[in-house]
């Protein structure tokens, strides 16, 4: 079983029955609530770059020698502003990263296979028992069964449809043959 | 017992999540500044700061939170999907 650390157990059903190794899915890695959090992080930020220069853009001064309190607000809480969105951005943008790298997907699992024993009263009523026991390095391949049948030549899709089509095309033409000899004897001049 | 890379790329970014909760305080202070330091007095027509500051204190206030609902919505579909 592969541990993701995320308390996410990967799925029971293997997709490759090979005796010795097997598939073990896993759940996909989330991207998009590190995404959302990246986005959100980036229009914050712009946010802040708004409002360091909206003092300047309205003209909070209306020609006055002195900066206005409230320019002086806008300044340091957009500079706070944009300085912490830009921290969030990097460090969601980290952990974005972080996860489309993580090595998550479909993983293809080999269990340790335990070394064969010598046996020498193996029992012969079990001719195929070892081969899903032990690994196939040590064990020899099986003889072909005496009785075994040729393998079937490959269907031939063109072949099986004129075989269909053949009755029906004779069909055809006997029932088009009797009613051109009917109406030919039908009609007299 | 070190964590497993799989474990640390899933790792929720709690620094980032606790930056994007001081945007929404920094929203929520842009909205209550005027207001709170005299600039903006009761009764009379809000000024162009004021209004700058209601508007983008609101705007990032909604923001942040709106992206703190988000990762945390995507994440409890994540794990309603994928989890145990």
């Amino acid at each position: 079983m592969a541990a993701t650390g995320v308390g996410v157990e990967p799925s029971a059903e293997p997709a490759l029955d090979l005796p010795g190794a097997q598939f073990v899915w896993t759940p996909p890695v989330p991207v998009l609530a590190p995404y959302l959090g990246l986005v959100t992080a980036v229009l914050c930020a712009l946010g802040g770059g708004w409002l360091l220069l909206a003092p300047y853009a309205l003209d909070y001064r209306h020609g006055a020698r002195t900066t206005p309190r409230t320019t002086e607000i806008d300044l340091a809480t957009g500079a706070a502003v944009a300085a912490v969105a830009l921290i969030s951005a990097a460090l969601f943008a980290a952990a974005l990263a972080r996860r489309l790298h993580a090595p998550l997907g479909a993983e293809l699992e080999t269990e340790p296979v335990a070394e064969p024993e010598p046996e020498p009263t193996a029992d012969e009523s079990e001719p195929f028992a070892p081969l899903y026991a032990t690994s196939a390095s040590t064990v020899p391949e099986p003889a072909p069964a005496p009785d075994a049948l040729p393998p079937e030549p490959a269907a031939d899709p063109i072949g099986s449809l004129r075989e269909l089509l053949t009755p029906l095309v004779a069909a055809l033409a006997a029932d088009l043959k009797s009613r051109t000899d009917g109406s030919q004897g039908g009609v007299r001049p | 017992m070190m964590p497993s890379p799989i474990a640390r790329a899933l790792r929720a970014p709690v620094a980032a999540l606790l930056g994007l909760a001081l945007l929404a305080l920094l929203g929520g202070w842009l909205i209550a500044a005027p207001f709170v330091l005299g600039d903006q007095l009761r009764g009379t027509a809000w000024t162009a700061a004021t209004r700058t500051d209601v508007a983008t204190g609101a705007a990032l206030a909604g923001v942040g939170l709106l992206g703190l609902l988000g990762y945390l919505a995507a994440a409890v579909a994540w794990l309603a999907r994928y989890g145990r």
